[in-house]
């Protein structure tokens, strides 16, 4: 019963896929016709491949500086709120976790109104900022996690036997750091990657992105470069998790450690 | 010796950049909602509050708003308790094999949006199946599930890409359950949905509130799906603040910024509400 339930639902999930592949590899898919009606890419062209790759390339390169960004802002912090102890700790996190959940148009505009000040509006860099303010507690989150998991004597041990600051840090600090770091990083990457609206306010014309590519064909006929164009949402961030996840074994492997 | 017993306060520093912008962002938001800082200088005043206050679509938008956002985390909540249920009960060998419904989880809203276009709209594959089967004689029969002045179309898309954040979110605190629990309940003679209602429910409940609250938070405030699947009347509180911002003149500013700062209101409260709701579900589960 539970199995069959379980097939339900996976296939439930799994559908709206097959549909996205369906109506990539086939034209003519209108009403009534259930399956398309001529199948082939030749609607589809190379010139559409080559359309969307400077978008997918752009909106990779600015999610992942925005990865890199909330690893920067979140890591000493995250150390400081694991390893010490002090009155309303837990009403200050919760209002450090605040950017990701309060509506991020209660202070959008304003934050494009400084961004066009400082010089640096309708650009990646105020996009990447927008999204490094919104996405950053996931990776607070995920860091302090790590952190409290994380006995704080390991890497007095290191330093006591010897071991320099940089040592201990890259040598006993990171590597058991890490998998919380890719944890956050998945996330803040999703986040970035998959967001439209603020990449559109911040960005508007100066940023190439595959959201503000894809937002206008959503509503309209041409459903086969749609659809194949709203298969990069599924593959990049695929492509992406198998990276980090084989890095993470790789790097476990070589160092004779387990996860 | 080297030890690490200091008070690094300035470990604090880097939220700094974050927290300036945010600050700066509410700040101006604030001012301009009094019509400060406005390009069409009109006066200093309430006058944004009072004329979007007294404006009944204002009104119907927040709640609009609310009820979206209340039904599709409620039901988001709800199914994806119960599927993870589903789910972490099942035999080992399966546990890898869920995984597919993380698809939504991946898969952007505007991504989300267009599948319940594929799937729902009137001329879509739904349409089409039903028509092929011969329950319907055409696509004027087909009901109106997208575009629709109720919101259904909204509530689809949202509870196409909240119902696995919720599994997400529950099934981390049911694999902590330790097996023994379960066990030792069935054992002394509860049933099934007994053991679900006082063993398994309390230790996920931590889980579902603070899911719902971030995806109530989350929808209330969402740009995307409304845009893309929502009908004309009402709208949701988002579009028409997108509407005054980017639709209209300069001097619909202080109403837009009022709004905002309306929602940033709403969104405090809502914060503030559920951190009391948790406080009190710790001190009842210390009870029992």
């Amino acid at each position: 019963m539970k199995r069959v339930f379980t097939l339900i639902l996976l296939i439930l999930f799994i559908l709206p896929v097959a549909v996205l592949l369906l109506s990539v590899s086939g034209s003519e898919w209108t009403y009534p016709a259930i399956l398309p009606g001529q199948f082939g890419l030749n609607t589809l062209g190379g010139s559409s491949l080559m359309a969307i790759l400077p978008h997918v390339f752009s909106s990779v390169l600015y999610s992942v500086v925005t990865v890199l960004t909330t690893i920067l802002i979140s890591i000493l912090p995250a150390k400081y709120l694991a390893y010490s102890s002090f009155k309303n700790k837990n009403l200050f996190e919760i209002i450090l976790l605040l950017p990701a959940v309060v509506s991020p148009f209660t202070f959008l505009m304003g934050v494009q109104f400084i961004s066009l000040k400082l010089g640096i509006g309708n650009s990646s860099f105020s996009v990447i900022l927008i999204l490094s303010i919104v996405s950053y507690p996931y990776m607070l989150r995920a860091f302090i996690g790590g952190y409290s998991q994380l006995d704080r004597n390991i890497m007095v041990c290191a330093r006591n036997l010897g071991g320099s600051r940089l040592t201990a840090l890259f040598k006993v600090e990171f590597p058991l750091i890490l998998p919380s770091i890719v944890a956050g990083a998945n996330i803040v990457f999703l986040i970035a990657f998959a967001d439209y609206f603020l990449v559109f306010v911040m960005g508007s014309s100066g940023v190439k992105s595959l959201a503000l590519m894809i937002f206008p064909l959503l509503t309209s006929s041409s459903r086969q470069i749609t659809s194949f164009y709203n298969l990069f949402f599924l593959i990049i961030p695929l492509i992406l998790f198998a990276l980090m996840d084989g890095f993470l074994l790789n790097f476990y492997r070589r160092r004779k450690m387990q996860l | 010796m080297y030890s690490t017993n200091k008070k690094k306060l300035y470990y604090l520093l880097p939220l700094l950049i974050p927290w300036l912008f945010i600050t700066g962002g509410i700040l101006f938001t604030l001012l301009q909602s009094f019509n400060f800082l406005n390009p069409v200088a009109g006066k200093v005043g309430f006058s944004g509050y009072i004329r979007i206050y007294s404006n009944l679509f204002f009104w119907k938008s927040m709640g609009f708003s609310i009820y979206i956002a209340l039904i599709s985390s409620f039901f988001s909540v709800v199914a994806g308790f119960f599927i993870a249920v589903l789910f972490w009960r099942l035999p080992a060998s399966w546990r890898n094999k869920v995984v597919f419904y993380k698809i939504f989880l991946i898969l952007p809203h505007i991504s989300v949006a267009y599948l319940v276009i594929l799937m729902f709209s009137r001329t879509g594959l739904l349409s089409s199946i039903f028509t092929g089967l011969g329950l319907i004689s055409g696509y004027e029969e087909f009901p109106v599930m997208i575009f629709d002045n109720g919101g259904r179309g909204i509530i689809l898309g949202y509870l196409l890409k909240e119902i696995p954040f919720a599994i997400l979110m529950v099934s981390a605190l049911l694999y902590r359950i330790p097996e023994n629990q379960i066990l030792s309940a069935r054992m002394l003679g509860a049933s099934r949905l007994y053991t679900l209602k006082r063993v398994v429910l309390p230790e996920a409940l931590p889980a579902i509130t603070s899911t719902f609250f971030i995806l109530f938070l989350y929808s209330f405030g969402g740009f995307e799906m409304p845009f893309i699947l929502g009908g004309s009347k009402p709208v949701m509180i988002s579009i028409r603040v997108y509407d005054l911002l980017f639709r209209k003149g300069f001097e619909y500013r202080a109403e837009a910024m009022a709004a905002l700062i309306s929602i940033f209101v709403i969104n405090l409260l809502c914060i503030l509400f559920f951190m009391g709701v948790s406080k009190k579900i710790k001190i009842r589960r210390a009870l029992l």
